[in-house]
């Protein structure tokens, strides 16, 4: 298990921060969204960022965020404090708490743009009235002025433009548009934005039919709100190059092939960030039409687009999930306009071993064929009291495909002798590496036949073998055809099929579900292995590295669960990813 | 005191002035390297005591850590990570001494995971040498002739009275026991008989009678109907068994060279002898020995590349990856498990050339300066200070103590000296340059 602690802290850490805002969505009518030129290729808006510090700052998962060794060292480190000193110092001027002043500066909002023709960035923050705003800059003039008598060069000069007052530290100009504080990194984009304040002219980036179409793509409040002029971003040749290359990679194309294809002919993309007290929710959003959909792709949203993922088969410990339309057959035969040249030899060669493998039948046209679209992925917990051999010493999950036959009885028992081949070819390399073999064993019952196999051990040395995890089994039942790593969810997973499985939800292209809890038992489960791991890629100490393992599950149980889904809609392509925070104990 | 005596050589030692310059030397022969506080307990503890100290060590709870660390290692059967499980038992344990003989062992029974390609039989292996370390040679000798480990890097899984597999009876007597020039190939041959029958089978040593030679063998003036475990006592009674011994301790604790003179050695083979190869009480008559602590030993050997990098974590307090050192230390010519053929590292000045020279400054200047790399007290500047060693001159005395065995020429010291008074010693970035730069002396690559 190579997989990095550190970076899934850091991605928790990172969710978890943003999570739990209640706050409504930013109004674009009248907003400083109206100054931005109209060639920004990406717009940002956030309502209110005080109550996103407040949350961060309030949020029960900061002090398992704190335990992190790395955070530990961090807050302790000389710029730490110099950050800190800095803070009292800002305080003491402007006569109010550091999160109160950001309060009344973006009282109305923060926004932010990046604008190609001038190469710059501008932010804009909306304070409360004038008054305010004028009395904070102030105040934070004068303390850069103090700075400098403290030999510190902050290099501020006040001066003028048409009657505004502004400001300019090093390239970057600052200046006050009534009740609005804009940051530019460079004259031309400021000097923009400025004409556009006092002219009052209708030409900003809001103005812009693409810009008006992109806020009716996601409605609802949202916290913040990222708009990509995805037009604007593809007259890059070396971006549009990339998105319309084929693809290298088989995983890539599965998962993103028709994301990208959409990306090719979409003009913008829009995304919302969703929180309230125990969520978080990126809703991404292109527009979409099935026509923009190559013929090679249509393997991903089926014949016009209207492909949806299969019902769900879930088992009662499910530690993971993904549901997809998939048409494999379809992506093996146009894998010639899919994939680039030197790949095409790779797959064609697979192509001829699978062959071998059943019994000479065309894997793309007759095996993959054999299935309809559609491909689930399941994880699952096993339940390690009922393994018939040796417990393993590294508790891994159970995994299983399941796929569903268009004719069950033409070609289920080439699947099994298939099945069958690979146990033999798996038996032989086993036994040349003085590892126990699998033992076959078919059961049968009325409407459901079950291939299993378990490790035969009878060797003392061969105790607590990651191998005990796996009894590979496949399973037919109705049109179901099932693979999975150990009997138990074979079993589990034929109940499940007799019922039909749980509904996906209408427009559903692709789901992934993972359980806090399931995760966090399995990493539980093996905080041994996880213990010793750390010893040795960091030459810890035991007890220090148990303790970092300790604070690693600590953080990962505030994640309760998480999804990401793919809804295929006939005037848009929507990408949701939730994360739930809560006790997953 | 030059040693040409060889009864004054191997009598115990009467270190005058027992300084923390001797406690360093005996931890750098017989361990990895010392910890400053080991130097200063043992500078008080006096030459017999800080000897005693080094056998009597509790491991208990150590031992069951690590073999927990080792059980998952074997779980996920990663054959390569063997190499940082050891490492890390280097430079963690508290049983110095028995970990540098395991390391001895293991360079004389070499045998490689690149060809066993088994994690487990490795591990196996590993623990013979570790419980036999400082026990009898005849025992450990017994052992690895039924280690399923050493017989499948051989090519001696299989050993039939029809066709007798020589090889484990030719490095025997070869590499094992007795070095060429002491036995023929009839005696090979002969003797490869008395093998016949011992195989592996799914990793597992077995006696198969039925493929025993149960005939008279003649070899090494002994005639009868012998099996291995005869075959063994006979090697290990011939004259040149304990000289053989004698001569690769002298090589492992004394000095790479010269080759001492069969007189110089005979007094230590005496004691083997006299022992019944106990190399416990073998390896402490040389701990002790006048020769040991002369200016015939101190410096008188090239680091390997182990000694070079757990030694410097050790005395620094220092924690690094492993899976990584391990890498490093295969460009330096030395990954534990990985020896390079059946007769172990060559060692000596072999260790270096312009290439592994260059390696270990990078190693060092790498170690001292990521910021990956834990400190026992949180950083460089801080465990300077805890040596009572806070001016510049006084930072380069204790580095030198604890990292170089051989006092330096006066005009390097004085350049150190600048450099500390220049950068000072107050940093951790300062005092890793510092350490940077004593590495790059050539009395750092001495032992």
């Amino acid at each position: 298990m190579r997989w990095v602690p550190r970076t899934l802290c850091a991605i928790v850490t990172c969710l978890a921060t943003l999570q739990a805002i209640s706050v409504s969505a930013q109004q674009t009518q009248n907003s400083a969204v109206h100054l931005f030129p109209k060639q920004s290729v990406a717009v940002l808006s956030v309502s209110e960022p005080s109550a996103l510090i407040e949350t961060i700052l309030e949020h029960p998962i900061r002090q398992s965020v704190e335990d992190i060794e790395d955070v530990k060292k961090a807050m302790k480190s000389t710029q730490f404090r110099q950050l800190n000193v800095a803070r009292r110092v800002l305080e003491y001027q402007l006569e109010m708490k550091w999160n109160e002043a950001v309060g009344q500066l973006t009282h109305h909002g923060l926004y932010a743009a990046f604008d190609p023709s001038s190469n710059g960035f501008a932010v804009i923050a909306h304070a409360k009235n004038k008054s305010t705003l004028n009395s904070l800059v102030e105040k934070l003039v004068e303390l850069m002025n103090d700075s400098k008598k403290m030999g510190i060069d902050a290099k501020i000069k006040k001066s003028n433009y048409r009657g505004l007052t502004t400001y300019e530290v090093q390239n970057a100009a600052i200046a006050l548009l009534g009740d609005k504080l804009l940051i530019a990194s460079n004259k031309k984009i400021g000097k923009d934005i400025a004409d556009r304040f006092l002219d009052k002219t209708k030409d900003s980036i809001a103005h812009q039919s693409h810009f008006k179409a992109s806020q009716k793509l996601l409605r609802g409040k949202s916290a913040a709100r990222l708009f990509v002029d995805l037009k604007l971003l593809k007259s890059n040749k070396q971006l549009a190059k990339a998105i319309n290359n084929k693809t290298e990679n088989i995983a890539v194309e599965l998962l993103a092939g028709g994301i990208l294809s959409n990306i090719q002919k979409a003009d913008y993309a829009v995304s919302n960030l969703y929180v309230d007290k125990d969520k978080l929710r990126i809703s991404a959003a292109t527009p979409h039409n099935a026509k923009w959909v190559s013929k090679p792709r249509e393997f991903y949203f089926g014949p016009k687009g209207q492909g949806v993922a299969p019902n769900l088969l879930l088992p009662s410990k499910q530690m993971f999930s993904i549901t997809s339309y998939r048409d494999i057959a379809g992506l093996w035969l146009a894998k010639e306009d899919l994939f680039e040249e030197k790949h095409i030899a790779e797959l064609a060669q697979a192509d001829s071993q699978f062959s071998t493998l059943f019994s000479g039948l065309d894997f793309g046209e007759e095996i993959l064929g054999a299935l309809k679209p559609g491909v689930q992925i399941i994880g699952s917990l096993q339940d390690f009291s009922k393994l018939k051999t040796p417990k393993p010493d590294i508790k891994l999950p159970a995994f299983a495909a399941v796929f569903q036959l268009k004719d069950p009885k033409k070609i289920q028992q080439r699947f099994k002798v298939g099945f069958q081949s690979v146990i033999g070819f798996t038996n032989i390399a086993l036994s040349q590496q003085g590892q126990p073999q699998l033992d076959m064993e078919t059961e049968k019952s009325k409407d459901a036949k079950i291939v299993t196999t378990t490790y035969m051990s009878d060797d003392a040395s061969d105790k607590g073998l990651i191998n005990y995890n796996f009894s590979p089994s496949v399973a037919f039942v109705g049109d179901y055809f099932i693979i999975s790593s150990t009997d138990q969810l074979a079993r589990e997973l034929v109940q499940i099929a007799r019922k039909g499985g749980t509904k996906t939800a209408k427009n559903t292209n692709s789901a992934i579900n993972i359980d806090g809890k399931a995760l966090n038992k399995i990493l539980a489960d093996n905080r041994d292995s996880l213990v010793a791991q750390q010893m040795l890629e960091e030459g810890l100490d035991e007890k220090t590295a148990a303790k970092r393992i300790d604070v690693f599950l600590k953080l990962l149980k505030h994640a309760k669960n998480a999804s990401l889904d793919l809804q295929n809609h006939s005037d848009r392509l929507e990408l949701n990813l939730e994360l739930n925070l809560g006790d997953a104990k | 005191m030059k040693m040409d005596d060889p009864k004054s050589a191997w009598k115990q030692a009467d270190v005058k002035n027992w300084t923390k310059r001797h406690v360093a030397h005996l931890y750098r022969r017989a361990g990895f390297a010392a910890t400053p506080d080991e130097l200063k307990s043992g500078q008080k503890l006096g030459l017999e005591k800080c000897v005693d100290r080094l056998f009597n060590v509790e491991t208990t709870k150590f031992d069951s850590m690590m073999k927990k660390m080792g059980a998952t290692l074997l779980a996920a059967r990663e054959t390569r990570s063997l190499s940082a499980w050891w490492l890390y038992r280097m430079r963690f344990t508290p049983d110095q001494l028995l970990e540098k003989m395991t390391l001895f062992w293991h360079g004389h029974f070499a045998t490689s995971a690149a060809k066993v390609n088994s994690a487990d039989a490795m591990l196996d292996q590993n623990r013979i040498l570790r419980n036999n370390a400082l026990g009898k040679f005849e025992k450990m000798v017994s052992a690895i002739a039924r280690d399923p480990a050493m017989l499948i890097y051989l090519d001696s899984q299989e050993n039939r009275k029809t066709r007798p597999n020589e090889n484990f009876a030719r490095e025997l007597m070869e590499l094992f026991c007795l070095e060429s020039g002491n036995y023929t190939e009839t005696d090979i041959k002969q003797m490869a008989r008395c093998f016949t029958g011992w195989e592996i089978r799914r990793k597992k040593f077995r006696f198969n009678p039925y493929q025993h030679d149960n005939g008279v063998k003649k070899f090494l003036s002994q005639s009868g109907n012998f099996g291995g475990e005869d075959a063994i006592k006979i090697v290990l009674a011939q004259a040149a068994a304990p000289r053989f011994i004698a001569k690769k301790l002298y090589r492992f604790f004394i000095a790479d060279e010269p080759t001492p003179s069969p007189e110089m050695l005979e007094p230590l083979a005496q004691e083997i002898r006299k022992s019944n190869f106990d190399m416990g009480k073998t390896v402490r008559k040389i701990l002790l020995s006048n020769i040991f602590y002369s200016k015939q030993s101190i410096g008188k050997k090239l680091r390997s590349p182990v000694e070079f990098a757990v030694g410097l974590k050790r005395a620094l307090g220092a924690s690094v990856n492993l899976n990584e050192l391990a890498n490093r230390l295969e460009q330096l010519g030395q990954l534990p498990f990985y020896p390079p053929n059946v007769a172990g590292w060559e060692g000596g000045r072999k260790w270096i050339n312009s290439s592994t020279l260059l390696g270990r400054a990078n190693l060092v200047g790498d170690l001292v300066r990521n910021n990956n790399t834990k400190w026992a007290d949180s950083n460089l500047a801080v465990w300077l200070r805890k040596q009572n060693a806070a001016r510049p001159e006084q930072a380069v005395d204790s580095l030198l103590e604890l990292l170089v065995a051989v006092p330096i020429p006066g005009a390097a010291k004085s350049k150190l000296v600048r450099l500390a008074e220049k950068r000072g010693v107050k940093s951790h970035d300062a005092v890793a340059d510092l350490i940077h730069a004593i590495s790059l002396l050539p009395e750092f690559q001495l032992s």
